[in-house]
């Protein structure tokens, strides 16, 4: 293999990088890992992670030509997500894998070097550990170099997305290592200071980096691995009290405050499903998939279906009934298609944007388009493009302006959208899209179309 | 633990900083919950052996 580009994310640690070629994602590990890499794979603890479904599984692919150099070929992850993306469970999930990970590593006399929240993917509702490279040695009394990291990327935003407010998890997008730990103190509740967890590990740990300066004693230099066992422990235990009801947002409950008849929810469903039987797809994204009612019809259709929403009631709800059910195929992820995630960190390039990482056979786009044309004044054309570089099919529901719900969107302001009519929404998608069949749903004035993207 | 011993500790582990006030804390802390993890391991163990004393006086005989 010759001229290996590391990818954008992939350069913060020396240990090796992630490549890409031929469409295949690598990974090149250098002579300074190699030694724990040897480690990571004959002490079991890989095997046991891997075969666990804790961890990605990998194949060495290249370690002949070089005895310094090995690259192996990680189990692919289709759609790479961010933790700002991810529902409260989602991060909590991700928190109580990598201390799981951490936990198995002592016990075969290594540990997590990192402990980044970016070190998690998500293969449909299941948390696996991703970085071959985060392991290392355990030298015994030698503190762990990643509570810092851990507390800052997952205890602290699971804290204040538990007691304050679930969205402030987006703070995750503008702190890319994390939210700072005497940031979190400051906006946490005073009762946050009654649970020894937080009051430990987000509030005095705070205090105590502004006191680095002071001399510590040198008794206290030493953590025996049975203190190591009990500081994991101890984070777990606080995470797994943490608790967040989805409840009172703006569509935790909109199925039970829809205008739909149980008959047309019911056509609708049928109508979408015969869509879905007439595309040749393997994967699809459900734009504004509130709890994954809908998505449900693609995952039955054997689709690897991302469920997106704006609102994280809905993504918590549609998380855990995949989790529940074990649904492989359905995969949620909280996005506001309004302001969708631009790429940002080093160079405005080290986490890409959520166009970068997605492309879809098919697109749903249910109930959506009049939030996005009329509660947001988008264009129908600019809605229609930004659909066209998502994905090649598209199943939409167009929603007239007599219906209550676009009534209601129109009761507080004045009606601008002269174009928010059906010829025009048809006209305006055609620029993007051959329109392959239209149904109405029984009992509405709704419609739904399925579309190819032209070109 | 002075100055300079907390910054070979940093050094030796990692590229990651990971803060000498995290180091020195997650001492402090570690050494605060350890005898709470130890008491918890050996009621996690009794519970264990004493279902499976359980389980094997339960156990049909001649199976």
């Amino acid at each position: 293999m010759s001229e290996l580009v590391a990818l954008s994310a992939s350069f913060r640690d020396p240990s090796g990088f992630v490549f890409e070629q031929d469409g295949t994602i690598y990974r090149q590990i250098n002579q300074c890992y190699r030694a724990d890499f040897d480690l990571l794979v004959n002490s079991g603890l890989h095997k046991e992670l891997a075969d666990e479904g804790l961890a990605v599984t990998f194949n060495v692919v290249d370690s002949e030509h070089s005895s310094e150099i090995i690259v192996i070929q990680p189990e692919r992850v289709d759609v790479i997500s961010y933790p700002h993306e991810w529902c409260f469970s989602q991060l909590k999930d991700a928190a109580l894998l990598t201390l799981e990970v951490m936990r198995r590593s002592i016990a075969k006399g290594m540990v997590l070097k990192d402990a980044s929240a970016f070190n998690v993917q998500f293969i449909g509702p299941r948390p696996v550990f991703i970085d071959t490279l985060s392991f290392e040695r355990h030298v015994e009394g030698e503190p762990w170099v990643a509570y810092k990291q851990f507390c800052q990327h997952f205890l602290a935003p699971l804290a204040l997305m538990s007691l304050v407010d679930i969205r402030l998890g987006t703070l995750f997008q503008t702190n890319l290592d994390g939210i700072s730990l005497d940031l979190a103190s400051k906006l946490l509740p005073f009762k946050s200071k009654l649970s020894p967890g937080l009051a430990a590990h987000v509030h005095l740990h705070a205090k105590a980096q502004n006191a680095t300066e002071k001399p510590a004693s040198a008794k206290s230099a030493s953590l025996s691995k049975t203190g190591l066992l009990a500081l994991v422990d101890s984070l777990r235990s606080t995470i797994s009290g943490m608790q967040w009801k989805p409840e009172g947002t703006e569509w935790a409950d909109y199925y039970s405050d829809t205008n739909y008849s149980a008959n047309a929810f019911s056509h609708k469903a049928t109508v979408v499903k015969s869509f879905l039987e007439k595309v040749p797809a393997n994967t699809c994204c459900d734009l504004g998939a509130n709890n994954g009612e809908f998505s449900m019809l693609a995952v039955e259709r054997g689709l690897k279906t991302v469920a997106m929403d704006i609102d994280p009631a809905a993504v918590e709800s549609c998380y855990l009934r995949a989790k529940g059910k074990e649904i492989g195929l359905l995969m949620p992820l909280l996005q506001d298609l309004r302001n969708p995630t631009p790429s940002y960190g080093w160079s405005s390039d080290e986490r890409q944007s959520m166009l970068a990482r997605s492309s879809f056979d098919v697109l749903l786009a249910l109930a959506l388009v009049h939030h996005l044309a009329i509660g947001n004044n988008v264009p129908l054309t600019k809605v229609a493009d930004y659909f066209a570089k998502l994905g090649s099919w598209l199943i939409i529901e167009f929603v007239p302006k007599e219906d209550s719900q676009v009534q209601r969107m129109l009761v507080s302001r004045k009606d601008v959208f002269e174009d928010y009519t059906q010829s025009r929404f048809e006209s305006a998608f055609e620029t993007q899209f051959k329109i392959v069949d239209k149904k109405l749903i029984e009992g509405t004035s709704r419609t739904v179309y399925l579309m190819q993207r032209s070109h | 633990m002075n100055h300079e011993s907390i910054h070979q500790v940093t050094i030796s582990l990692a590229y990651l900083d990971g803060g000498s006030g995290s180091l020195i804390f997650q001492m402090v802390i570690a050494s605060s919950v350890t005898a709470i993890y130890a008491a918890k391991t050996q009621w996690s163990n009794l519970v264990a052996a004493v279902s499976r004393i359980r389980n094997r006086n339960t156990k049909p005989s001649g199976l």
